[in-house]
């Protein structure tokens, strides 16, 4: 029989003893729940951060931290929270209210100009832009104005308070339910306004020139009732006359206003305003990776050892064997943060650690050791030897490959395991600190007090997450058992 | 000598060297490594850092660091003069003064111990009893519709690890109850038991704490908890046993003499089912009293040795870190030596051939 016909005849046996267990696997309801599961922890992993245009810790403040998601507008509890709302209002949407006179001029061409022409003569002149909108929800807690203006005053004395020509700009909003009004800007009160007039309700002095305290929250105070709201700019200038010929003009840009949502997006936010679905889809890689990482460790480990402990047998297995049970029976955690003491928190320092002392590779080996001690009796294996094959390939070539199976069953079951022992250094927050896992959300969550705030849209997506990850190899590792372990199948 | 007590010496002896390996362990992590690490012996790291307070410059400074260094044997030889001496202080339970508040650290130990102790004994003893009656249910009832409710039920308390279930007990049991209907069945984190009653023994004059039935009433939800996340396991194993022993030709031969199902089960299956039993809890010791229980601890907050582990490891106070580990390790060995007792009760070929 020539090589590649040995070959062939190989690849054929493989193909078929895949297509007999495909067909085993297909029959099995536990292997189906378990592939359909982890089809979609896959599908999470491998296609989930193209579903969120956000970044999982960069992105914060999308909307208020701590807000349930936009769908829940619909319990009872959550209704009438208000979603995000964002809206600009262009040059050409205000309305101006009080008319200028011949001195003030308002050109709309694309962005708004007041234009001022001065003649000498002490006057002050007004504008008043009004924007209506209205508003429909529960009081938000922020509210944000964005406003650019840019005014130029081509007054000969600037600087001089006796002469030239003074600009203020005042911004309020106005409640139409009851006709009360708030500042929201004053350049004479609050700051100078030339360049973009930042405003946040959140802002103390704000606060203190509305007449609150400073526990009140502006946004809450403002939004209190339903109904119309306008927003008031007004800009007052007062010619203080003099020598000279005064210009003033002033060009104000489009405002961009957002009222900060209560609700948001298809999992709310979390304690920094973070998206919690962003954070659930880009956790599973952390996930899967951790737990097909300590998997691989755990099972090329006990290969390894399994496989010289069984071929070797004698001195050599002994001592392996009572070593991995040693290492297996420690105390699992405080092993593991005491290298974490040690070593730092990092990633491949916790998962090293992990594999050592906490996954049970020891079962594996001994498992493992069992089956090599009947294959090496077997006939293959005396012929290996006989035509002079060193144990190094009669181990790794010959005896290896029939304990295949076994191998991946081990694999399988040793994932939920490593998957729940870094899921809980990081809910300790020992994991890594950059990397978006579950663990470090539930931890947030769990230590953030979401308990108290009942975001269970917060707390439940890394559970329900990390549980179905391991349900899934674990479901996959009873069919496998089932399959793979002949005993069981006869009932 | 009898086999039992030849087969329970043996075993002792295992596990003893068990416990010497761990705190061998320990020693290599925190002397060896944690020198290469820090540069020096981390209590020499700590004496700089305190001293800096008092201007490390100073003539007395270090002059008393090089006293303490000497007093406490840190200029000698890391092996075998270190080494014999941690030995014998972990052994004789003198575990130095803690860094952060520098109390002895077995008087720190000594309140927060029974604790620990009992909420894992309670958690086990819990395992235990559930995941041998699920399973025997189970396995009695097998292909049946309650079989595969029992086998859904296993699987998920199979995938669920006790910290996770304690969370979402205390959420449930816990917490909704007051919020909903003020009702504080069980009580919230953080988690501080009410002090134990100590009874004296009158020759060796200790005074040795014992739980009142308030104090298991506190510790009642993180115990179940725990126990409802890990009976799973031993239930599918419990049933997968009784499966393959069903299929035994003893059982075809005890059916042939006409022997009802009920007494096959209970005397042949049982009898045979219980060995593996109580060796695979065995496997499961460490994790749960080393693993689980440490991470339930921390997540309520409980007054026990874990919390406690987990604060100084975060405050780097190495004596509390090792001794705090040193106990870890003899709760676990402690916890399997009385497992292999228990093997040895169960399995008859112990007691006559001492395995």
């Amino acid at each position: 029989m020539g090589v590649s016909s040995y070959g062939r005849y190989r690849r054929q046996l493989l193909v078929e003893s895949i297509h007999h267990f495909w067909s085993r696997l297909r029959r099995n309801r536990k292997g189906l729940t378990g592939l359909f599961l982890l089809g979609v922890v896959l599908a999470l992993a491998v296609a989930g951060p193209l579903t969120t245009p956000f970044d999982p810790d960069r992105d914060t403040l999308l909307a208020d931290p701590v807000v349930p998601p936009e769908w829940a507008a619909i319990l009872p509890g959550y209704a009438g929270l208000p979603p995000n709302i964002q809206f600009r209002v262009d040059p050409g949407d205000w309305k101006i209210a009080s008319p200028a006179s011949q001195r003030l001029r308002v050109e709309s061409s694309g962005s708004l100009q007041l234009l001022y022409q001065g003649d000498g003569v002490k006057r002050s002149e007004s504008v008043e832009l009004s924007y209506a909108f209205t508003y429909d929800y529960r009081p938000p807690r922020a509210m944000t104005l964005k406003l650019p203006v840019t005014y130029v005053t081509d007054s000969p004395y600037n600087l001089v308070k006796q002469e030239g020509i003074r600009v203020r700009l005042s911004i309020n909003i106005t409640r139409g339910a009851d006709g009360r009004s708030f500042i929201l800007h004053d350049s004479r009160l609050l700051r100078p306004f030339n360049g973009t007039v930042n405003i946040n309700t959140q802002d103390q002095r704000l606060l203190q020139a509305n007449g609150f305290s400073l526990l009140d929250n502006l946004a809450e105070k403002i939004f209190e009732k339903p109904g119309a709201y306008t927003i008031r700019l007004r800009v007052l200038l007062d010619d203080l006359g003099g020598t000279g010929n005064p210009r003033a003009s002033m060009a104000v840009g489009s405002a961009e206003v957002r009222i900060r949502g209560r609700t948001f997006g298809l999992l709310g936010t979390d304690y920094l305003g973070r998206d919690v679905w962003t954070l659930f889809v880009y956790g599973a890689r952390p996930a899967l990776l951790a737990g097909v990482m300590v998997g691989l460790g755990v099972v090329g480990l006990g290969m390894v050892i399994g496989l010289i402990s069984g071929y070797r047998g004698g001195f050599t297995d002994r001592s392996l064997m009572f070593m991995g049970d040693t290492m297996t029976l420690l105390p699992t955690l405080p092993m593991i943060l005491l290298g974490i003491l040690i070593f730092g928190r990092n990633i491949w320092v916790s998962l090293a650690i992990v594999i050592i002392f906490g996954a049970g590779y020891a079962g594996v080996a001994r498992q493992l050791r069992a089956w090599v001690l009947s294959i090496k009796e077997r006939p293959f294996v005396e012929s290996a030897r006989a035509i002079g094959c060193s144990d190094t390939r009669i181990m790794f070539r010959y005896v290896l490959p029939q304990t295949a199976p076994f191998l991946l069953y081990a694999f399988v079951l040793a994932i939920p395991n490593g998957i729940f022992l870094v899921f809980a250094l990081e809910i300790l927050g020992l994991g890594d600190p950059k990397v978006p896992s579950w663990g470090r959300t539930l931890g947030e969550a769990w230590n953030g007090g979401a308990i108290l705030a009942n975001a269970w849209w917060w707390l439940t997506p890394p559970l329900i997450g990390v549980f179905m990850t391991a349900l899934a190899f674990i479901l996959i590792g009873y069919a496998l058992d089932e399959i793979v372990n002949p005993r069981l199948r006869t009932r | 000598m009898s086999p039992l007590a030849r087969y329970l010496l043996k075993r002792f002896v295992d596990r003893f060297i068990l416990l010497f390996v761990a705190t061998v362990l320990v020693f290599v992590l925190v002397k060896v490594v944690g020198t290469i690490f820090y540069g020096d012996d981390p209590f020499i790291v700590y004496l700089r850092l305190q001293s800096l307070q008092f201007g490390e410059a100073s003539e007395e400074t270090q002059r008393v660091i090089k006293q303490l260094i000497r007093q406490f044997g840190l200029d000698e030889p890391l092996f075998p003069n270190q080494f014999v001496k941690y030995l014998v202080s972990l052994y004789t339970l003198n575990f130095g003064y803690s860094f952060t508040n520098r109390r002895p650290v077995w008087l720190e130990f000594s309140e927060r111990i029974p604790n620990t102790f009992f909420l894992s004994t309670y958690a086990f003893l819990l395992i235990v009893a559930m995941g041998l009656s699920l399973g025997w249910f189970m396995a009695s009832r097998r292909g049946r519709r309650a079989d595969d409710v029992a086998m859904g039920v296993s699987i998920f308390s199979y995938v669920m690890p006790g910290y996770l279930m304690t969370l979402i007990f205390l959420i449930l049991l816990a917490y909704l109850p007051r919020v909903w209907w003020g009702l504080a069945i069980f009580p919230m984190p953080p988690y501080t038991p009410p002090r134990l009653p100590t009874v004296n023994i009158p020759l060796l004059n200790i005074s040795i704490p014992y739980p009142t039935l308030q104090y298991i009433q506190y510790l009642t939800l993180p115990a179940v908890a725990v126990a409802v996340a890990g009976f799973g396991a031993f239930a599918y194993y419990i049933r997968q046993l009784t499966m393959s022993e069903l299929g035994q030709d003893y059982i075809v031969t005890a059916r042939a003499k006409g022997l009802s199902d009920q007494v096959i089960m209970r005397r042949h299956v049982f009898r045979n089912v219980l060995p593996p039993f109580v060796t695979a809890l065995t496997l499961s010791i460490p994790g749960l009293f080393g693993g689980v229980g440490i991470v339930t601890e921390i997540l309520i907050a409980f007054d026990g040795m874990g919390y406690y582990l987990f604060r100084s490891i975060q405050a780097q106070d190495f004596p509390v870190v090792v001794g705090a580990t040193f106990f870890y390790s003899i709760l676990t060995t402690a916890a399997l030596y009385f497992v292999d007792i228990a093997v040895a009760l169960t399995d008859p070929r112990v007691r006559l051939q001492g395995r």
